[in-house]
């Protein structure tokens, strides 16, 4: 009775400045207290699958990192490791390295800018400044390699387009100390900032049962006390051969998760600094197919990675007799943390700890709506 | 007419941005309004509410779905107000052109004053053109606000041939 | 490989190193999930196969366990001009969006998610599910004119009137 008297529904977003990226909720309030969250995704659908279909598998080399804007490099190292499984195409080692490379800087520039945003939902603005400033510092190191700041298109199925410029590695190294440097700044002004802390503390707590229930992955994953990161468990490219930790949380709230992010950063410095030293020598391409009317083997396969956000992956179909895919299908994390972890954990907060619970999750709507 | 000339001289030195992330584009709005190119120093800052805003910057693809909630969002600002598209796709579709939900061409649904063409284009490419739009303000070139209710009927047509004749009137969240 | 995931009686194929494929009838999808579901416990995705030629939709349900780091992928096919399909989200929570999304995109009917017709990414979809192979993209932009590029358009040419105006 009390509800259908006082609660009514309030529309959050897609413009909004609590919400992260082109999205929506619809929730159900009564005062203060939200009674039913509601995703509304779509702002973003290109059709990506359909487009997949209609673009020949090199063309497509172009158009899979357009979809998650924060961090396309994990979109371009799956869908070329699905290719290359499919025409069973081998990557020369230097290839797999560089690759692995891109990936940890990406996964930097990428913690650097959500850090940034779920201080900012909190008011605190410094981390958002500061982060910005070095992330800046890593997409000169990008545009340098590649010739890009956002959308790299630099690996290609059979290796990277080119070979690293010269001094690169001793420059990316000198960037990655200056961000090393400042890393107690950042502790300093988010975890031992009292307003923060107490805004985030037991906010949407996780349990791992829950989690790995509802399909939960990545860093939101790790922060409830799983290792669970694909990095490790279902290793690819040049993992193996490097020495990392699992950074994990017991908490599982929203203070925990940026803390696991938080920490990654180091982890990615650490990684990044083993595979430079260890860079062999070498090709960096073997390009045994011809660049347009490429007909890959029939088959299908899965391939994911671990994105900042959690499991991303792609599904490829090839029929063998047409020149593009059958069928591209792609896995974002955003799909169950953006509408089952919401929906479901989200119910009975109040409504101004609504968009800090909604960036301590870190959505990005693309890779759901596609 | 000096008068208004005041008013437009008044106006560049403080424009607001409207912050709304329509697409892509928008990875390259932090960067342009923090530390490094730090638009502030003109003036120009990102603003939450559409009552509040100058600028609507566009930033990247529309699908049906957000172009919808773009011209409501633009609807609902003060005049003057002054649009920038920015990136391939408000021009001509970009990587999307054949894709079954997203638009092709954005000035058929609301009047453009400048757009950025690229994909992505760079911090510096989007802090030119807010500094070629604040001159164009000062001038009072940038009149395309003007153009929507000129042609409303024109615009009108083109927005009720894509979401039907009473979208305006069943429109949800 | 897995114990339970070698001790299944169907077609099974390796298509990478820890991922195999398992070819599952219908009828029997629920059982092998309920059976893989203590030891899989992650389910990474659903998402549909349209084989026009054969008239058969194959649903593809990815598994994954994320202490021994396999997948499993179950495929099973349903005829193409009645899909329908048991939903499974009592076994699988994140199946109630994934099947929500295959719905809209395929048309695909899960009987028991009720959620499926809820408007998911798409909005006064006037068409058939978009990522059907019959489902022709190029078709759908000439049938609606204000979707799509009007350079060579006459749209353009009312456009170049109206800003003489």
């Amino acid at each position: 009775m009390r509800e259908e008297l006082y609660s009514y529904d309030l529309h959050m977003g897609p413009q909004h400045a609590g919400i992260h990226g082109n999205f929506a909720y619809k929730l159900k309030v009564d005062g203060e207290k939200i009674v039913e969250v509601k995703a509304v995704p779509g702002y973003l659908h290109r059709g990506f699958e359909k487009l997949m279909e209609r673009r020949q598998w090199l063309n497509n080399v172009a158009l899979v990192p357009r979809i998650c804007v924060p961090e396309p490099d994990v979109n371009e190292a799956a869908y070329c490791m699905a290719v290359e499984q499919l025409a069973n195409i081998e990557v020369p080692p230097r290839a797999v390295y560089i690759r692995t490379i891109i990936l940890e800087l990406a996964r930097i520039t990428s913690y650097l800018m959500m850090l940034g945003g779920a201080a900012a939902a909190t008011g605190v603005y410094p981390v958002m400044y500061w982060g910005m400033g070095q992330r800046d510092l890593l997409l000169d190191l990008f545009e340098e390699l590649t010739g890009a700041r956002i959308y790299h298109i630099f690996m290609i199925p059979g290796g990277v387009r080119r070979d690293l410029p010269q001094g690169w590695i001793d420059k990316m190294l000198r960037v990655l100390d200056a961000i090393e440097k400042h890393i107690p700044d950042y502790y300093n002004m988010f975890f031992e900032n009292e307003a923060l802390v107490r805004r985030m503390k037991g906010l949407v707590k996780i349990t791992p049962e829950q989690a790995v229930e509802m399909g939960i992955t990545g860093p939101n994953l790790r922060a409830t006390g799983v290792p669970y990161d694909l990095r490790k468990v279902d290793p690819y490219l040049a993992y193996p051969e490097v020495d990392f930790e699992v950074v994990t949380h017991t908490d599982g709230d929203a203070l925990a998760r940026n803390w696991v992010r938080f920490m990654e950063v180091g982890q990615s410095i650490q990684i990044i600094r083993q595979l430079a030293d260890k860079l062999p020598k070498g090709a960096v391409l073997n390009k045994p197919y011809p660049a347009i009317n490429w007909k890959v083997p029939a088959g299908s396969v899965f391939v994911h990675v671990e994105s900042t956000k959690g499991e991303y992956g792609y599904y490829i179909v090839s029929d063998g007799q047409s020149i593009a895919p059958y069928r591209a299908y792609v896995r974002g994390p955003s799909t169950t943390h953006a509408v089952i972890a919401v929906e479901k954990l989200c119910v009975g907060l109040e409504y101004a700890d609504f968009p800090v619970a909604e960036s301590s999750l870190q959505i990005c709507p693309p890779d759901l709506d596609k | 007419m000096e008068w208004a000339r005041l008013i437009d001289k008044v106006t560049s030195k403080s424009l607001w941005m409207m912050m709304y992330c329509t697409g892509c584009g928008a990875i390259e709005m932090p960067p342009t309004v923090t530390s490094r190119w730090d638009v502030e120093r003109f003036g120009i800052m990102p603003m939450a509410t559409p009552r509040q805003a100058d600028i609507f910057l566009i930033t990247g693809y529309l699908t049906k779905k957000t172009l919808k909630r773009v011209i409501y969002v633009y609807e609902q600002m003060p005049e003057p107000k002054y649009v920038i598209a920015h990136g391939s796709c408000p021009i001509d579709g970009g990587i999307y052109y054949d894709s079954y939900n997203t638009i092709n061409r954005l000035d058929l649904f609301i009047p453009v004053d400048l757009y950025i063409q690229g994909c992505m284009p760079r911090a510096e490419a989007v802090m030119d053109a807010l500094l070629k739009l604040r001159e164009m303000v000062e001038k009072g070139e940038a009149n395309a606000w003007q153009k929507y209710h000129e042609n409303f009927e024109y615009y009108d047509k083109n927005q009720k041939a894509l979401f039907g004749e009473n979208w305006r009137a069943v429109m949800t969240l | 490989m897995n114990d339970t995931l070698s001790s299944l009686n169907y077609e099974k194929r390796e298509l990478r190193a820890r991922q195999w494929e398992v070819l599952v009838p219908a009828e029997q999808v629920e059982g092998v999930l309920s059976l893989l579901k203590p030891q899989f416990r992650h389910l990474m995705f659903l998402t549909c196969v349209d084989w026009i030629e054969q008239g058969e939709f194959e649903l593809v349900y990815g598994l994954f366990d994320w202490d021994r780091g396999e997948s499993v992928l179950i495929k099973t096919r349903i005829p193409r001009d009645n899909p329908k399909f048991k939903s499974l989200r009592h076994i699988y929570l994140p199946l109630e969006v994934y099947e929500r999304e295959v719905h809209e995109m395929f048309g695909v009917v899960f009987e028991g998610n009720d959620r499926q017709y809820e408007p998911y990414v798409l909005e006064d979809w006037d068409d058939i599910p978009p990522l059907r192979k019959d489902f022709d993209p190029e078709k759908y932009i000439e049938t609606h004119p204000a979707l799509a590029n009007p350079l060579h358009d006459e749209l353009i040419l009312e456009l170049r009137e109206g800003e003489q105006l």
